[in-house]
């Protein structure tokens, strides 16, 4: 029977056991997966997730070794509105996807799909990082093509994270933070490649002593074939007593975008998801791709954020305009990056949790200031957006009746500015430096 | 129907009641609480007690609570009727949090170790002082600890850790399972937190010719081969 016979025939208010039976292993087999490679109420952990499938080999049927899932379905009865992304809902239901795509035992899972027969969305996982890939999809009559489309998705992965480092403030650390992230993620055997996605101050360019581009960015990005890898340069760090040098690549600012007329002429020449396509050439040959974004909401920072799977906002504690700015990105500059992508099918990037940088010892009255006013941050938002939690993004270890308010930061240390001065990322030269970017690539990343 | 009285909410003579470990909270904490409980009040947070005895019962948990009926010279307490099996005395514990439970440092993952170290390094006298939370997490998760026997090689990771109060501050958080250490080590990391005397000994067993002249670094490199 096919699929939009099945969904015309469920009742209105079908129930999660209905569901489960008549419509999901259906979309799965549409999907692409046969009887033998999908396992009902599979075990993770000490729960179970509605559905997990993985294509066989000749000798793994998945259905009898049932090892090393590739992608789970979490399914939910009609009741349950998956349709808005701000109903409790929903949230629920893609927490609950996320905490079995997230278990120790789903390390082979990259994929998660939450539907209730009335809406459908993908979900990714890269490391420890779960994005939507595609918006909450009303089915229907397009059931069809949305599962061709998913299915486009899940055949042709791609492999790199892509990462924007955005903060609408400026000063607080967006290019330490790309470059010691990228020389972390390098040292644990990552490939990364890095953006200066800011022509105004080229710092990164500069943080590593090499010379910005003179204006190949742009052709770059109004060219419809891929020639982004020209502009591609490798950064080594070189060490007597290293074997192999450490390192990753990097495109450097373009010197020739930093006019105010250049801003205008970018605008009417380059279209939203340039920056996404040209790098979609090269995305598979990297882990992470990280983009340094310029401050304020203009040219540069739009299309860096727009072309982000994530954006990774870094704060700082004793600043409260910086911190005001990470929620003003969260609520509005980011939804407006999403509803840009949605355009071309896709959901848009979602925001990680703020980071602290340059974070004191966590003691004494500035961090109680710094928690006040992130109280008032959160409030005024709630009442200004009717209802929009920014708790998470500023706790993000808080828990239903367990206030936490840990956040995850880089404390201030004199190697990171030393290392600057040297022209290297600290992560590189300094081993106390290294281990508290680790500490960040690990809570976000791995 | 079961005759145990294990699992039931009771209420008990108060002079039947043995106290277990002694609180240390202070003493105004008792006392307001004593005053608003009154002698006739009911204590709604329950005693846990285990049965040591016939009609003789001994405090396990929420010992805070019998203090404070103690005070008030309540004559009955509401209590519940614990198991007396270990495993049950230190969870009540634990989760009356009267101890921190511990981690199991052989086998606990890096956000284990790093929630442990972070719950450690935010008590108010910490003797940790000075110590990089990030540094720790990074050199512990690394280390060769499913083998280790004690917590002694933390000493070695030059995280500003020795032996001492430091070591003893950990070893309130940490516990270990070691696991007998492999026939053939070739593990760079593991071989070189062990001493020149041990590799050689281990060389030998290989039948590795020439050894006196060696220095830890090449006996390393020799072994990891």
């Amino acid at each position: 029977m096919n699929l939009e016979q099945i969904l015309q025939d469920l009742p209105l208010d079908a129930a999660e056991v209905v569901v489960e039976g008549n419509f999901s292993r259906a979309f799965l087999k549409a999907l692409g997966f046969g009887d033998l490679e999908m396992v009902p109420g599979f075990k993770v952990g000490k729960l179970a997730v509605d559905h997990a499938v993985r294509k066989n080999t000749e000798n793994d049927i998945f259905l009898h070794t049932q090892t090393k899932p590739y992608l789970y379905m979490e399914v939910k009865g009609r009741s349950e509105n998956l349709g808005d992304e701000h109903h409790p809902d929903y949230r629920k239901a893609a927490l609950q996807l996320k905490r079995y795509l997230l278990d120790p035992s789903s390390a082979s899972v990259q994929w998660g799909i939450l539907t209730n027969s009335l809406h459908v969305q993908l979900f990714r996982k890269h490391g420890k990082v779960v994005h939507p890939v595609t918006p909450c999809l009303p089915l229907g009559k397009d059931v069809n093509r949305i599962a061709k489309e998913i299915k486009q998705r899940i055949e042709t992965p791609q492999r790199a994270l892509m990462i924007a480092v955005y903060n609408n403030k400026g000063g607080v650390g967006k290019t330490t933070t790309t470059l010691n992230l990228a020389a972390t993620l390098a040292l644990l055997k990552k490939r990364v490649l890095i953006i200066d996605f800011d022509p105004n101050q080229s710092d990164l360019s500069d943080a590593l002593n090499l010379q910005p581009l003179k204006g190949r960015i742009l052709d770059v990005l109004k060219s419809k074939e891929s020639t982004i890898r020209e502009i591609i340069t490798t950064y080594k760090f070189e060490h007597p007593r290293l074997k192999q040098p450490w390192g990753f690549d990097i495109i450097l600012a373009d010197e020739d975008l930093v006019t105010e007329l250049s801003e205008i002429k970018v605008k009417q020449q380059v279209k939203f998801n340039a920056l996404r396509r040209a790098l979609e050439s090269v995305q598979n040959d990297y882990d992470y791709i990280l983009i340094d974004a310029p401050p304020n909401w203009r040219i540069f920072a739009q299309k860096a954020v727009c072309a982000a799977d994530v954006v990774l906002i870094p704060a700082r504690h004793d600043n409260l305009h910086s911190l005001q700015n990470a929620g003003t990105a969260i609520t509005q500059f980011i939804p407006e990056a999403q509803a840009k992508r949605r355009e071309v099918g896709d959901s848009g990037p979602i925001a990680l949790p703020i980071f602290m940088n340059n974070a004191f010892r966590p003691t004494g009255p500035a961090i109680q200031l710094m928690h006040q006013a992130i109280a008032t941050i959160i409030k005024e938002t709630r009442k200004k957006t009717g209802g929009f939690d920014l708790k998470p993004y500023f706790y993000p270890k808080s828990r239903k009746g367990h206030e936490n308010l840990k956040m995850i930061s880089i404390p201030y240390m004199a190697y990171i500015s030393r290392a600057d001065f040297m022209h290297m990322p600290a992560a590189f030269a300094f081993k106390p430096a290294r281990e508290q970017y680790l500490n960040l690539v690990k809570e976000y990343f791995l | 129907m079961s005759l145990s009285d294990v699992g039931n909410l009771m209420c008990l003579p108060f002079d039947e009641i043995e106290p277990g470990e002694p609180t240390e909270v202070h003493e105004y904490l008792i006392q307001a609480a004593a005053n608003q409980l009154g002698p006739q009040g009911r204590n709604w947070i329950p005693l846990v007690v285990k049965e040591i005895a016939p009609d003789q019962y001994q405090v396990i948990g929420n010992t805070f609570i019998y203090a404070v009926a103690a005070e008030a010279d309540l004559a009955e307490v509401w209590c519940i009727i614990a198991d007396d099996a270990p495993e049950t005395v230190a969870i009540t514990q634990a989760l009356a949090q009267e101890t921190a439970p511990k981690t199991n440092l052989s086998t606990a993952s890096r956000s284990e170790i790093s929630a442990a170290l972070d719950y450690l390094l935010s008590q108010p006298s910490s003797p940790l002082k000075g110590v990089s939370h990030a540094s720790l997490v990074a050199r512990l998760d690394a280390a060769p600890r499913q083998y280790w026997k004690n917590l002694q090689p933390i000493t070695k990771l030059g995280c500003r850790i020795t032996a001492g109060k430091k070591l003893k501050a950990l070893e309130q958080i940490f516990y270990l399972t070691p696991e007998p250490m492999p026939e053939v080590i070739t593990d760079r990391q593991l071989l070189e937190s062990l001493s020149t005397q041990q590799l050689k000994a281990m060389a030998q067993k290989r039948d590795i010719k020439g050894l006196s002249k060696l220095k830890k670094a090449d006996l390393v490199n020799l072994l990891v081969a």
